[in-house]
């Protein structure tokens, strides 16, 4: 059932007090590969990498890496790096005795050339003998980086790596850390709350929420094919219309508007859905349209090549739309438009019971 | 008509830091200086303004023949006064640290148990140990002193400790323990760097208190073992002894160098 490589979490539950933070999560990390942690404050993250790490103990559910089941391995005996959240560096260590600090074991000479070769891999060379106090913010979390790295973990956990450096310096960072990974080819597990982040850094994303895992997924595929409402919505913008299922293939939403699917949706005629759409997959016309939705145009606001449209829906939906610049009308604040949605893109979900 | 009433207030402002300040300084400092000043003084007696500067008291202090009994007093007290902080260490550390770890709801009903000595008069405390030491069948002693001490004094470095503890990010000592460390490893070298600076600060606390500690030693005390604080009384008594300046002066250059040296500890420790 299990594969000897990777880590593998089974069917975690967790409660703090009578509140259940985790419900039946599960999912897997290839060995070597980075899976991003997703999920909007409170949803669990931080909780399930505190369960891999160690740091508690899950109620129940299974945690293995590579095939030995770490369920019941005291944390200091789990092999695993930790990047924390705002670093916890010991400020009263160098940066060098902070990164020797998990290698009280090994001789003084293999400690101190394994503390060079990681202060070379984050490039803080010069500033083995300075406290960490006195570095940047990016200079923190690489010194952290190699602090984790440097007892050669069998996997890296990463809490909100980037969460407490400026935005510019994050991007680098990311690229920082994507080279290193390519490096050292270290099983990695990161959480974090931004999508970008976690799109840069990570090849397979776990999206969550409220507990539960919501879908499992490259990026691409959790953009395209979201498995729920709360995915489409918390993975770019999603547009949300209600409307009633008509036949197979068939909509009609609540103002009115008949829209065609070109494939059946698995749901009974008269039920009641909600039917998204990208921005990116509505075009803007000032004329009538079968099939599109009218609304008011509110306002139009330039991004690089592309407009980003703001309109409001009969109903008083607001919709986004984004169109290319060049073509297509420019209508008057407003002026009635009409919204078609590209209807292969369309994904269809149950009418909106817990918001996203 | 604001402005006269903007530059009144101001006026008013300054009146009042610097009148209270001054104030403050005049009562805290004053005292001390004259005590030093005083111990200077050549005259037979103590007195102010001093007649002539010398060093005579001081010369008499430090003679061991002529004041034996104080040297006795001393030592007696600053014996007191090591052990008292070596208990009080041994018992509010741990504790300290321990109840920044608590649930808060825990720690919130124990904490202010834990300081309550502190808003007891120590003059009561010492008269019901008394009583309780009788009780038991049990006399005035050295060990029934250091723990009066100990008692009334340990929320001092209670205080300073908990306050760094609970300062203390518990992902420090989480980073640790994900690095191999046992927890013995833990608190020796990432908790205890961090309520080190309490400890030493509670330390000069608790040895300044229990040295100049009356009601406690007096009561709970060996009545055959002099204390320094008992015998400068005894001494003002008799007479005005110009050595009881002496004794302040010794004591003001000691705390003074102490404070110092605290301070640069806790600079250097601060980075």
């Amino acid at each position: 059932m299990m594969s000897d490589t990777g880590l593998h979490i089974r069917n975690v539950d967790h409660s703090y007090g009578d509140k259940q933070v985790l419900h039946d999560v599960s999912f897997d990390v290839p060995d070597g590969k980075v899976v991003a942690l997703l999920g909007p404050s409170g949803c669990g993250k931080s909780t399930i990498l505190r369960a891999i790490a160690g740091l508690i103990t899950p109620d129940r559910g299974t945690i293995s890496l590579a095939g030995c089941d770490l369920t019941r391995v005291q944390v200091r005996n789990r092999k695993l790096g930790m990047v924390f959240q705002n670093f916890a560096l010991f400020s009263h260590m160098t940066v060098a005795e902070n990164i020797a600090y998990g290698l009280a074991h090994l001789p003084k000479t293999e400690r101190k050339a394994r503390v060079e070769r990681l202060l070379e891999l984050v490039r803080l060379m010069p500033f083995a003998d300075r406290f960490p106090p006195s570095l940047s913010g990016g200079q923190q979390q690489r010194v952290a980086v190699a602090r984790a790295l440097a007892t050669d973990p069998a996997a890296l956990l990463m809490d909100e790596p980037f969460g407490a450096l400026d935005r510019a310096l994050r991007a680098e960072l990311q690229a920082e850390l994507v080279r290193m990974q390519d490096d050292v080819g270290i099983t990695t597990v990161m959480v974090t709350h931004d999508q970008e982040e976690a799109q840069a850094v990570a090849g397979q994303l776990v999206v969550m929420n409220d507990g539960r895992v919501e879908q499992v997924g490259t990026p691409e595929e959790i953009y395209d094919r979201p498995a729920s409402l709360f995915v489409n919505g918390f993975i770019g913008h999603a547009n949300q219309v209600a409307a009633t299922v008509t036949g197979p293939g068939g909509l009609r939403t609540a103002d009115g508007t008949e829209i065609a699917m070109n494939r059946a949706v698995n749901f009974i005629p008269g039920a009641p859905v909600t039917v998204t759409s990208r921005p990116e997959h509505l075009t803007l016309s000032t004329r009538i349209h079968p099939g599109a939705m009218q609304a008011r145009f509110d306002r139009a606001v330039v991004m690089g090549q592309f407009l980003t449209i703001d309109a409001t829906l009969a109903d008083g939906t607001a919709v986004k739309a984004q169109v290319l610049r060049d073509d297509g009308p420019r209508p008057e604040k407003g002026e009635a438009v009409w919204l078609s949605p590209d209807t292969s893109r369309l994904h269809v979900f149950p009418a909106n019971t817990n918001g996203a | 008509m604001l402005d006269t009433r903007a530059k009144f207030s101001t006026a008013l402002y300054w009146v009042f830091v610097w009148g209270c300040g001054l104030l403050v300084l005049a009562f805290m400092i004053g005292p001390i200086l004259l005590a030093l000043v005083m111990s200077f003084n050549s005259g037979s007696t103590l007195r102010f303004p001093p007649e002539g500067f010398s060093l005579r008291w001081y010369e008499m202090l430090f003679d061991p023949i002529a004041s034996g009994p104080i040297h006795t007093a001393a030592k007696n007290s600053i014996e007191v006064a090591l052990s008292t902080v070596a208990l009080v260490t041994l018992i509010t550390a741990p504790a300290a640290w321990a109840l920044a770890r608590a649930p808060k709801r825990f720690s919130g009903s124990v904490e202010p148990i834990l300081l309550a000595p502190l808003v007891l008069p120590s003059l009561v405390y010492a008269l019901a140990a008394l009583l309780a030491l009788s009780l038991l069948g049990l006399g005035p002693s050295f060990i029934a002193v250091l723990i009066g001490h100990a008692a009334v004094f340990a929320p001092l470095m209670f205080r300073t400790v908990l306050g760094l503890a609970q300062r203390q990010n518990p992902a420090l000592e989480e980073a640790s323990e994900t690095l191999g460390a046992s927890r013995i490893r833990t608190f020796l070298r990432i908790s205890l760097p961090g309520i080190l600076p309490g400890i030493f600060a509670g330390a000069f606390l608790v040895f300044m208190q229990s040295l100049d500690n009356v009601s406690v030693t007096l009561f709970l005390g060996d009545p055959g073992r002099t204390m320094l604080p008992l015998r400068l009384f005894a001494m003002l008594e008799e007479s005005l002894d110009g050595r009881v300046a002496a004794v302040s002066g010794v004591l003001i250059l000691a705390a003074a160098i102490l404070l110092v040296v605290l301070q640069r500890f806790g600079a250097r420790d601060a980075r």
